[in-house]
């Protein structure tokens, strides 16, 4: 397959695994998330990797690969999933706007980058 | 500068959660989940009360098909069962997002992932009943050679609970009831590893090609959305 439709695919594989998994790929597997490390993605295989602490709350998300022999890392964008003032506020928009969005005018607490780095 | 930013974001987000009532519902739900097993000394049982928030994309034609989804929160802990001499069998929240419909069955509404599904969400909340769950929705059982060390975590065959916990212990029975009981608390005092963090896994040593049970299974699967 041409290598930038390969990383295609797997930036868009990243918004269907762990936590937020909307489309369901196993039996067994729940939208609430589950374990992925070790499955296979045509000929790239999920490596374990810990989200750093506090990632879901903060709406981040990363995955790795291990792609003959090549290690590729796929970050999620930005959601839009609320329908309350309460949900607003922990929503990925929120994180995303002001624990991400931030980060381009260098204001602090762009939290999701302090997890990219992590 | 800065200010200015912050003032149009904060309008810009207070527009979008304006239009987005108009996009998302939700509903939620709590159930008691109930692990009985046969055992020696007599019947042994442990529950835990669990919630699980669902939302959905409504059903406005401004959303586009593809963008149309549910999304799942489950706040609670798994359920523990002491069996005495120190051995506690863990039922996990690997399922349980969906356990409650997989054992009580609420019936089915056409298009219902697409459109209908938090009215199944709303006659599963009606069902007063106990539903025993069926195997294929079973929680990964797991147990502890050591409840003070997470590494020495092993997964249960809950065809065979005797393999691992000796002759005469058996699993009777998994089950189900909608309940309005508070969450179930308090996992952490039992294990006093547990973060408060979803994420770490039970190996946080572990490598990235290693996929042993320790190093693959998080502490969210025995607790989330409980403690701040």
């Amino acid at each position: 397959m041409n290598r930038e439709v390969f990383l295609s695919l797997l930036a868009l594989d990243s918004y269907n695994r762990n936590y937020g998994q909307n489309v369901i790929l196993y039996d067994g597997d729940i939208t609430s998330g589950q374990n992925e490390a070790g499955r296979q993605l045509g000929g790239a295989t999920i490596l374990n990797v810990d989200l750093p602490n506090g990632s879901i709350s903060a709406g981040f998300y990363a995955i790795a690969y291990d792609w003959n022999g090549e290690t590729i890392i796929s970050y999620r964008g930005t959601n839009f999933e609320f329908d309350s003032v309460a949900d607003f506020l922990g929503s990925p928009l929120y994180n995303d706007v002001f624990g991400g969005w931030t980060l381009g005018k260098r204001m602090p607490g762009a939290s999701q980058c302090a997890y990219v780095l992590q | 500068m800065m200010r200015g930013m912050t003032m149009g974001v904060l309008v810009a987000g207070v527009a979008l959660l304006c239009a987005c009532n108009f996009f998302f519902d939700d509903e939620t739900y709590r159930y008691r989940l109930t692990v009985e097993i046969e055992a020696p000394a007599g019947l042994k049982a442990g529950s835990s009360v669990i919630e699980v928030e669902v939302r959905q994309t409504s059903d406005s034609k401004l959303i586009l098909p593809d963008a149309r989804g549910l999304d799942f929160a489950v706040k609670g802990e798994a359920v523990s069962v002491d069996l005495g001499q120190g051995r506690v069998l863990f039922a996990l929240l690997d399922k349980a997002s969906g356990i409650a419909e997989a054992a009580l069955k609420p019936p089915r509404y056409r298009n219902d992932v697409e459109y209908g599904y938090l009215k199944r969400i709303d006659d599963l909340k009606a069902m007063s009943n106990v539903a025993v769950v069926p195997p294929e929705a079973y929680p990964m059982l797991v147990t502890f050679g050591d409840l003070n060390d997470p590494t020495s975590v092993e997964r249960v065959d809950p065809d065979d609970l005797a393999a691992t916990f000796g002759e005469g212990v058996s699993l009777k029975r998994i089950t189900v009831q909608i309940t309005d009981d508070p969450v179930t608390t308090g996992i952490e005092k039992r294990l006093v590893w547990l973060s408060k963090y979803p994420e770490p896994s039970l190996d946080p040593t572990h490598g990235p090609r290693d996929f042993s049970l320790p190093a693959t299974l998080h502490h969210g699967a025995f607790q989330v959305g409980v403690r701040k």
